[in-house]
Order: C-alpha cells, then sequence, then structure tokens
C-alpha cells in the first residue's frame, strides 16, 4: 500500500465555548483507497470533517493537503484543491433540477480547464455542450440515467444521496468526503452504494464517517475511531476489532 | 479653547441639555424596537408609525379634554393601550401568516408603516398640531431660561425605562421574555406560551413608541410624518448598541442623542444625521454585535 | 428541455416587446406618456430583481444608485458641458463605481444586516445631495431642458422631450436590459447566481467565490438601475431628491414582488399595474401610498412569489 500522506492535520482543536469537540488530534490520511472514521454520537467525528473542509475554522493547530498548509484557505479553495465534501443530511439544491445540481459541480471544473481568456475564465463561459456530457456521464456513473429534468426534492430519499455523490464526484476531487452515505438507506441500497464506493475509490481517494460498522469494516483498508473528541485507536479493520479500549468505548455497548 | 469655551459656552450647555432630553426620548423608543428585535428576531419597520400614533392620540386627548394636565394623563394612559392593540392586531393578522419570517416581516412593517401613515392622515389631516404642555415653567439658567417641561420629559422617561428593566428582571413575564430570547425551542418545552409572549413583547414595544410619542408632543407638535426621524434614530440606536441588549441601547441612545444635539446646533442637522446613518453602516459592516453589544454564541 | 425555455422565453419577450413598439402607434397621447414612464421605471426593477430575485439579495437602498446614476448624468451635462451621450455614459461609469464601493461595504453582512446597511447607504446618499445642496441644488432640484443638445437622427433634429423620442428610447433601454438578463441568467453564471439565492453556503461548498458573485451581481444590479436613472433624467430632464428617497428604494421592491420576484417580466407586469393602479386611485384620493401599503402587506402573506412567479408554478414552468 502506498504511504503519501495526502491530508495531514498537526494538534488540531476547536472549542465551543467550553466544549471541546476536537482535541488536539493529529490525523494522518494516505493516499489510496478507502479511510473510515468511527467513534459514538459526540465523538468530533463531524467536527474534525468539517475542519478538514474548511465549513469551520479551528481553534489552533494546522492542516496539511498534498504537503501544503491550507489552514487558512477557505471552504471554496479547498473544494478546488480538491477536498469535497458530501452532507450527511442531503444538501442538494432541492428546487432545482438534478441536471442543473451537477451541473453546477460540473461547470466549476470544466472553467479551471478552461484556457480561454481571463473574461470567460472568470464569468464561467463554458459551452452547454460540454456541461450536458459531463452531467450525463456523472449521473450514468451513480446510476441515476434519465433524471435530468427532475425537480431535485421530488426525488427518493435514496436517489438524492445518489445525486450528493454526483455531484461529489462531478467536481472531480482528490479526496471525497462522505459524510454518513447509508444513513436512512435500505438495506438493498446500501448495498449498492457499497459498490459504488468500491467503484469510487479506484481514481479517488475516500473518507468515510460511518455509522454501520458492517459497511465499514466491509468497504475500509484503515480505520481511525475517535471518542470524546479525540482518536483513541487507528488500524486496519481487524486490528480495531482486536483493540480493547475500542471494544470498550463504542463495539461493546 | 477657553475663548471659544466663553463664546460658545452657553450654546454648548444647551446642545448638552437638549441632547440628554432627546436621548432618553430615543432610549424609550429603541427599546421597544429592541425588545421586539431582541425576543422575536425582527425588524418592525413600522415602530416610528407607532410613536407617531401616540402623539397624534395625545393631541385628540388634549382637544377632547380641552384641559392640558387632564389630556396628558388621559394620553399617558389611553395612547399605550391603544397603540399596544394595533400591535397585537398586526402581530396576529399580519407577521404571525408570514411566520416571523425576517426579511418578509420588513416588507410587511415597510406596508404597515404607510397604512398607518396614511390612514393618519386620512383622519388627522396633513397640518401639524400643537399640544400645549401640562406643566408650564422655566428654570433660568444664568445665560438662558430653559423648559421645566423638558426636563420632566426627561425625568418621566427615566422611570418608565426603569420600569421596563424591572418588569425583564424581576416579573414571570420577563422571565419568559429572556428565555424566549435565549432559546426559544428550549423555552417552548419548559411550557412557555411563546406566541402570548411574542404579542406581549411586540404590544410592550409599541407602547414604549406610544409613551415617547405623548411625551414629545408637547415640545415639537403632532404630524403624520413624524414617525420617519425617530424611526432611522432608534435603527441607529438599537444597532451601535448592539442588536437585542438592553444596556447597550441605552448608552447608546446617549451617544447618539448628545452627539446629534452638539452636532444639530453648531453645524446642521443634516450632517449629524448623515454622520449617523453612514456610522450605522460601518457598524454593522465592521462590528456586527454593536459596538456595546454582548457576543452571542 | 433548455433549447425548449430558450425558445419559448425568446418568442414571449420578443413577442411582449414588438407589442410595446407597436402600442406607440394607437396609444392616445396621455397613455403614451405614461407607457414611457413605466418602461424606464420597469428597467430600474429588472435591476433590482437581478439582485433580488436571481442572486437573493433584498436591498432597501437602490434610490442610491438610480440617483447617482441620474444625478451623475444630470450633473455632468450641466457643470462639464457633456452632450446628453457623454452624460449617459458619464452616469454609466458613475454607476459602475459606486455599486462597487457599495458593495465591497454591503456584502459583508448578509439578510436582515444587509437590508438595514443598504438603507442606512441610501439615506447617507441621500443627505449628501441635501447637504450639497450648492452643488445639487438640494430639494429643489433642477431642469436640464434647456443644457440638453438635441439629437441628430437621419438628418432630423429631435428634442429629448419629444414624445416619440422618449417612447423608443425608454423601450430600448428596456430590450438592452431584457436581453442582457436572459443571456446572463441562461448562461452558466447565472445558474451560479441562482445556486447561491437558494442555498449559499452549499454554493459555497461547492467550490464557488460566493463573494465574488454576489458582487458581481450588485454592480450588474447597481449599473442597470443607475442608467436607468440617468434615462429618466433625460428623457423627462428633471434631477431631484425625490428619486434618492427611501420611497424610490422601496418602489421596485414593491413593483418586483407584485409581478414576480426571479421572473424576467415580473417587474414590467407589476410596474405598469402599480403605475396604473395610483394613477387611478389618486383621481379619487391623495391617499394611495395606502394601497401601497396594503399591496406590500396582501403580497407578501399570500402571494410571495407575486403574478409571474404564481403562473410559473402552476402553469408554464418554462417561464424564466
Amino acid at each position: 500500500m502506498a504511504t503519501i500522506k495526502l491530508l495531514r492535520t498537526q494538534n488540531f482543536t476547536r472549542q465551543y465555548g467550553g466544549l471541546i469537540a476536537v482535541n488536539d488530534v493529529n490525523f494522518n490520511l494516505f493516499e489510496g483507497g478507502i479511510h473510515a472514521i468511527i467513534g459514538p454520537n459526540g465523538a468530533g467525528k463531524t467536527t474534525l470533517v468539517s475542519l478538514i473542509c474548511g465549513r469551520t475554522i479551528p481553534s489552533s493547530g494546522r492542516i496539511y493537503f498534498k504537503g501544503k498548509d491550507i489552514t487558512s484557505m477557505s471552504s471554496a479553495k479547498r473544494v478546488q484543491e480538491g477536498i469535497v465534501y458530501t452532507f450527511q443530511v442531503t444538501s442538494i439544491f432541492g428546487n432545482l433540477s438534478c441536471y442543473e445540481n451537477v451541473a453546477l459541480s460540473v461547470q466549476r471544473t470544466l472553467k479551471e480547464n478552461l484556457k480561454g481568456n481571463f473574461l470567460s475564465r472568470n464569468l464561467g463561459l463554458v459551452s452547454e455542450n460540454e456541461i450536458e456530457n459531463e452531467v450525463s456521464k456523472n449521473l450514468l456513473r451513480v446510476g441515476l440515467e434519465g433524471v435530468e429534468s427532475q425537480i431535485a426534492s421530488t426525488l427518493p430519499y435514496g436517489h438524492q444521496k445518489l445525486l450528493e455523490v454526483a455531484m461529489g464526484l462531478a467536481s472531480r476531487p482528490e479526496l471525497l468526503i462522505l459524510d454518513e452515505p447509508t444513513q436512512g438507506l435500505a438495506e438493498s441500497e446500501i448495498n449498492n452504494l457499497i459498490q459504488l464506493i468500491r467503484d469510487i475509490s479506484k481514481s479517488v481517494n475516500v473518507l468515510l464517517i460511518e455509522h454501520n460498522m458492517g459497511v465499514v469494516f466491509n468497504l475500509a483498508e484503515h480505520v481511525t475511531v475517535m471518542n470524546n473528541g479525540s482518536i483513541i485507536a487507528e488500524g486496519t479493520p481487524s486490528e480495531i476489532e482486536e483493540n480493547s479500549e475500542v471494544q470498550d468505548t463504542y463495539l461493546g455497548c | 479653547m477657553l475663548n471659544w469655551l466663553n463664546d460658545n459656552g452657553p450654546l454648548l450647555f444647551l446642545a448638552l441639555l437638549d441632547g440628554t432630553v432627546t436621548a432618553f426620548v430615543l432610549a424609550l423608543i429603541a427599546l421597544g424596537l429592541s425588545l421586539v428585535f431582541g425576543v422575536m428576531r425582527i425588524v418592525n419597520v413600522a415602530h416610528g408609525e407607532l410613536f407617531m400614533l401616540g402623539a397624534v392620540i395625545s393631541w385628540f386627548a388634549f382637544d377632547f379634554t380641552s384641559d392640558p394636565l387632564l389630556g396628558f394623563f388621559v394620553a399617558l394612559i389611553f395612547a399605550p393601550l391603544i397603540v399596544g392593540s394595533i400591535s397585537i392586531f398586526s402581530e396576529r393578522i399580519v407577521l404571525r401568516k408570514i411566520n416571523y419570517h425576517p426579511e418578509s416581516t420588513i416588507v410587511a412593517t415597510i406596508g404597515l408603516l404607510y397604512v398607518i401613515q396614511q390612514l393618519t392622515l386620512m383622519y388627522f389631516g396633513p397640518e401639524a398640531r400643537p399640544v400645549d404642555a401640562p406643566f408650564y415653567f422655566r428654570i433660568q439658567f444664568p445665560w438662558f431660561g430653559y423648559s421645566g417641561y423638558k426636563l420632566i420629559v426627561a425625568g418621566m422617561s427615566a422611570i418608565f425605562l426603569l420600569g421596563v428593566w424591572f418588569l425583564m428582571k424581576l416579573s414571570k413575564l420577563g422571565l419568559y421574555m429572556r428565555a424566549t430570547q435565549q432559546d426559544i425551542e428550549i423555552a417552548k418545552t419548559f411550557g412557555v406560551a411563546t406566541d402570548k409572549i411574542y404579542a406581549s413583547v411586540f404590544a410592550l414595544g409599541g407602547g414604549l413608541a406610544a409613551i415617547a410619542g405623548v411625551l414629545i408632543v408637547p415640545i415639537r407638535q403632532a404630524d403624520y410624518l413624524m414617525g420617519l426621524d425617530p424611526l432611522l434614530l432608534s435603527f441607529i440606536v438599537v444597532i451601535i448598541g448592539g442588536l437585542g441588549s438592553i444596556r447597550g441601547t441605552i448608552v447608546a441612545a446617549f451617544i447618539i442623542g448628545i452627539s446629534d444635539g452638539i452636532i444639530s446646533v453648531f453645524y446642521e442637522p443634516t450632517l449629524a444625521k448623515m454622520l449617523a446613518t453612514s456610522l450605522v453602516a460601518m457598524v454593522l459592516v465592521f462590528k456586527p454585535t454593536g459596538l456595546f453589544g454582548e457576543v452571542q454564541a | 428541455m433548455r433549447k425548449k425555455s430558450l425558445f419559448y422565453s425568446l418568442m414571449l419577450h420578443g413577442g411582449i416587446l414588438i407589442i410595446l413598439f407597436l402600442l406607440q402607434f394607437i396609444l392616445p397621447a396621455y397613455h403614451h406618456s405614461s407607457v414611457s414612464k413605466i418602461m424606464i421605471l420597469a428597467s430600474y426593477a429588472i435591476g433590482y430583481n437581478f439582485l433580488l430575485g436571481y442572486t437573493g439579495l433584498m436591498s432597501l437602498g437602490h434610490a442610491m444608485f438610480f440617483s447617482a446614476g441620474m444625478y451623475s448624468m444630470g450633473l455632468g451635462i450641466y457643470y462639464l458641458d457633456l452632450s446628453p451621450m457623454n452624460g449617459l455614459i458619464f452616469s454609466f461609469l458613475f454607476s459602475i463605481l459606486v455599486s462597487m464601493i457599495f458593495g465591497s461595504f454591503a456584502l459583508r453582512t448578509s439578510g436582515v444586516s444587509f437590508l438595514i446597511v443598504t438603507l442606512m447607504f441610501g439615506q447617507t446618499f441621500y443627505l449628501s445631495i441635501l447637504y450639497f445642496s450648492e452643488f445639487t441644488f438640494g430639494h429643489d432640484g433642477f431642469s436640464l431642458g434647456k443644457y440638453l443638445e438635441p439629437l441628430f437622427i437621419f438628418g432630423k433634429e429631435y428634442l429629448f422631450s419629444d414624445p416619440g423620442i422618449r417612447y423608443n428610447f425608454a423601450l430600448l433601454l428596456l430590450l438592452i436590459y431584457v436581453l442582457i438578463t436572459t443571456f446572463i441568467m441562461l448562461s452558466p453564471l447565472g445558474r451560479i447566481l441562482i445556486a447561491i439565492r437558494e442555498n449559499e453556503s452549499r454554493t459555497q461548498l461547492l467550490g464557488y467565490n460566493v463573494f465574488y458573485y454576489k458582487f458581481f451581481a450588485l454592480v450588474v444590479s447597481g449599473t442597470f438601475s443607475g442608467v436607468a436613472g440617468a434615462m429618466h433624467g433625460l428623457l423627462f430632464s428633471y434631477i431631484g431628491t425625490t428619486f434618492a428617497e427611501i420611497h424610490h428604494s422601496i418602489s421596485p421592491l414593491l413593483w418586483t414582488l407584485l409581478g414576480g420576484v426571479g421572473t424576467l417580466m415580473g417587474p414590467l407586469l407589476g410596474t405598469g399595474i402599480m403605475y396604473y393602479l395610483i394613477d387611478f386611485i389618486s383621481e379619487i384620493t391623495k391617499n394611495y401610498l395606502l394601497i401601497v401599503g396594503l399591496v406590500l402587506i396582501l403580497m407578501i402573506i399570500w402571494f410571495p412569489m407575486g403574478i409571474m412567479g404564481t403562473v410559473r408554478k402552476k402553469w408554464f414552468k418554462w417561464l424564466p
């Protein structure tokens, strides 16, 4: 397995008033494959990923992506760098069509690849045909072909989650953060999603925040366990299963 | 400097006195706006019109009783009651319907502003009408005499301000109001009837504006357009004082009232307003919690 | 699907504009001049709607842009002896400048704070016109009539106060605004603006610098409003403070709400209805503002989407 550090946090801390949500975390994410973060509710997982994608600002500590210090980068800038987050509670544009939803992701990546002049790059003048191509490619990849003209909020919940993943993929991420992707899904949908995530991980690094242990042990090559805002264990799934501290705080209950 | 003081000292003193009186009345109006914002998280653009209604009701009371003192007390009782009822009425039929959505509320209260203003114009007329002061005496300073009624206005405003402060700190209603302000969901689970609290706060805010209108009318006549300036000034006060903070509102009322007095006397009222409006914009842009606001979690 | 909606909207808007063009030959003089005025004011409302309807930012200070355009044009002609056309260009540049300065401050806030900041900036601008009345002629305003050079079109001389000139210049302005708005809103850029209106933080997390796009929308909106103000000053040759008052900031909000927020023809429809409604009522009573107030309240409670918005939702999904 490759051991290049893709993402590294250094003494990451986030306090809310007196409450310490993330406490002095040194988190390492290596290139390649699927990395999962698990832990009980309130362990600080969601805060940690919020810090990683820049929605929350750390109280102290630094973060490096591909060796570059990105601590002071805005969340938008981090997306452009390749850190893409998909929401736990789906956060699609409910009033817009599925096409528009994915197109929003697509046109940004197309825009950045534009070699045109300053004006056309900055106003985002991308040809609509190219966008259409990319949109259908991404919808096809998550198995949502043919929903283009449907209004996003009218999709069934499981499909909204897939749309969210399609939007994430269309952003051409280097690191795709999936926050609780299986939450609220039926068993058959979960199996589909596992296939999809495994497929995605062949070309994209995936950071998975997940409650469902079956999914985690099925997918992840590397697992980080959090509790009370700190990392209490790291290792391969089998190492984690044998770790007694983890069993006490988490798996036991 | 000394020479300047010798020449302008009396003028400065007058400006300070006038500014202080303005500040007390302004604090009363702005406190109403601030309470409504603090508890309900909405901006009532029609607030100035409630002040105007207080002044107009005061004129009717004076006209009806044709006795300044009796009319004054009648107005002081009835103006807040009537305006409070109008507030509750509009809260019920308008604000509740749009679910207190912040931006819709602004649009709706702009509508209310026009409706109240124009109805007053229809039934009261376009002219400014004077009301005699209930008490008339002059306090003689070495340089000029000063209206004793103005000082009484300041004193009575102070009493009402204290009254609101006690209401907030000591009464059950105040407790409920503060609870609703902190967290409406938690307040609900503790059995606070938040819709009643909303109505009371809106009525209280309107009542305070109406009282200010009653107090001010012997000094500056009643007319249907008099609500706009106090509205802008109390916006300014509430924002500089920190949205929703009582103490900040009162401190800011003094700063704005007194500096408005001084700039208006020595320069021009237009300049004073210009500086104030741009100051507010800058405060909101660069220090949204207000100059004296408490940091909100 | 996009092509279809593009086609329909071209038909609809082209049709409306052609009807407006033809109307000038049959309208009696009184309505002829009313419609000219409506088209100018509707252009202002289209500018306003660009910010409110397509980017989701509600402003209470657009009278500042309108009067900035109007005054820069008028004062430029008065003091600098500019020709009318150069006056327009001058006001165009000045409006861009005002919008950019204003945007770089006001866009640091959002929601209710943004509303109040726009209100306060608008009020500051109004007060400064009054304060510098030696330069701006304060409350009285001034008439441009005798400073305007006549126009030469195909060798014939026209005055700006000529009804035909008024009507067709107003129509031209409206046409340009409709074209620019359609072009932007059907482009990928328009999609981003709508995304910001729908969910600003999500748009940020798709990798867009939201501030940048809001700034763009504000500058377009402010410049539209400013040039509409300059046109109004030019065609009706009066420059005055009434166009800088708060009331004149609320008007485009009212027209847009009535006609339909975020629709292209809503502002035109809303402006037309309100203009004639007020025109009609002021024959009966002077208190037409009462109606303005009632319409505002009723719209916000029952028809927050406005006429065109409701039509779009119920029947014509393709309506831009």
